[in-house]
């Protein structure tokens, strides 16, 4: 297994049952001498063997040990919690978490979607300046960078260079808390793991916490989340927060993806994907910008979603939280600079 | 518009690095001081430590004259830009603090 990638086999949980053979759309699982691997040239890092496997014989590298040692060594450790984390926690407050975090021993948790909010806006700005690169594919979800990169390189030059919610607010966490900042993302996806290591950003977080590794640290540091009565003190609403759900990015880029407007193209789940990039490639699709999420329905089916329930439940929850006031304000259109 | 909002920003968003800044610095952008924008944004990169991200250049007259100078910031050309803006806080709104340490 090469141990720079995603995901690693569980020795005592194999069993000799091909199951993630099957669902790999890229094929990148070969089996040898009885053994399955990825192959790292094929791999989008998508998660789909984590999931096929009942007994998580397939497992996406857990970095709560790194964290751990972090906080043990009294580093700043700051998270970047993505919005889903309502599906899994009886969570109405982003306090509540950050209470939480704090007692773990961070120093601070943010969310995630300070930087979707920026995202967003970047890439409204992208997608207007830029029509000689239409249509614009969206940069934010990590498997379709892959994919691109691996499958579709001449479509390239049509995605927007603008980085994922977790970079930009992971940068944005580094100017405040300073170059020694330990980032950590607290979020759903497989492929973050290999993202945060990418060479164009790596080094901004440093490590990434699967949102289901976090119930059991707490249940076994004996710590549950409080319900907060108290009401925000500068409340700000704001759809960025629903970032995970399929046309997440539309909101915050304010983009009109009215089915009579089609100049924005949203989709998500892997195959639906790799149809409309072939479109592209067959120059048959006439949109400003596409926006790709290689999970159906969004992130909140993402492989990390799993002990979760059901994605419909996400698909009620994040919303729900994204339509709360929250303390923390986000940043906010009026005082961007537009030419 | 703040210039220094947004190179902070672009250091935000930007995947790939050094961008070029192309400062106008033709009679009509430096009568309205120009010169002295390059100079406080020069200082400015120098201090986000980001002089390998973003690369500040000058360049004649481009025929943008306006009422204010001109930039041209990672092909994307601002003009009316008010070389005494003050930088925004912009960015510090929205990100954690971290509260004086609290009983739980």
């Amino acid at each position: 297994m090469n141990a720079d990638w995603v995901t690693s086999t569980n020795q005592a949980r194999y069993r000799d049952c091909y199951r993630c053979v099957r669902p790999c759309h890229q094929k990148a699982v070969r089996v040898e001498i009885g053994q399955e691997q990825v192959v790292p040239e094929r791999c989008i890092a998508c998660g789909n063997c984590v999931t096929a496997r009942p007994q998580h014989a397939k497992v996406v590298g857990d970095d709560t040990a790194l964290i751990q040692r972090a906080l043990a060594d009294g580093q700043n450790v700051v998270a970047t919690v993505e919005p889903l984390a309502p599906a899994f926690f009886d969570m109405t407050s982003f306090e509540q978490m950050e209470r939480v975090l704090r007692s773990l021993g961070f120093a601070a948790a943010g969310e995630t979607a300070y930087g979707a909010q920026i995202v967003g806006q970047a890439h409204k700005d992208w997608v207007r300046h830029h029509a000689e690169s239409w249509p614009v594919i969206t940069s934010s979800c990590p498997v379709i960078v892959n994919l691109l990169e691996r499958y579709y390189p001449d479509l390239l030059p049509n995605q927007a260079p603008i980085a994922s919610p977790m970079i930009v607010h992971g940068r944005a966490l580094r100017r405040r808390f300073g170059p020694d900042a330990y980032v950590v993302f607290v979020g759903p996806c497989c492929a973050k793991e290999q993202e945060i290591r990418r060479e164009a950003v790596a080094g901004i977080v440093n490590a990434a916490l699967a949102l289901d590794e976090l119930p059991d640290w707490l249940q076994e540091s004996n710590l549950s989340f409080l319900v907060c009565d108290s009401e925000p003190q500068c409340a700000v609403r704001s759809n960025a927060r629903a970032l995970a759900v399929e046309c997440g990015l539309v909101g915050p880029a304010e983009m009109d993806t009215h089915f009579r407007a089609s100049t924005g193209i949203t989709t998500s789940g892997l195959e639906a994907c790799k149809e409309v990039l072939e479109a592209i490639r067959r120059d048959d699709l006439k949109a400003e910008s596409v926006e790709l999420m290689a999970c159906e329905g969004g992130c909140i089916s993402g492989p990390g979603m799993l002990s979760a329930g059901s994605t419909y439940l996400a698909r009620q929850r994040v919303p729900e939280f994204a339509s709360r006031q929250q303390p923390q304000p986000l940043p906010d259109r009026r005082p961007w600079p537009v030419d | 518009m703040c210039p220094k909002a947004l190179i902070v920003l672009y250091l935000l968003w930007r995947v790939s690095p050094c961008p070029k800044t192309t400062i106008y610095l033709g009679s009509s952008c430096s009568v309205r001081g120009s010169d002295e924008l390059a100079a406080k944004l020069e200082e400015y990169i120098e201090s986000e430590q980001a002089s390998n991200r973003v690369a500040l250049v000058g360049s004649f007259c481009m025929g943008k004259c306006s009422r204010r100078v001109s930039i041209r910031f990672a092909d994307t050309q601002y003009r009316e830009i008010n070389p005494a803006d003050a930088e925004t806080s912009l960015h510090d709104a929205g990100l954690p603090h971290v509260p004086p340490t609290e009983a739980a």
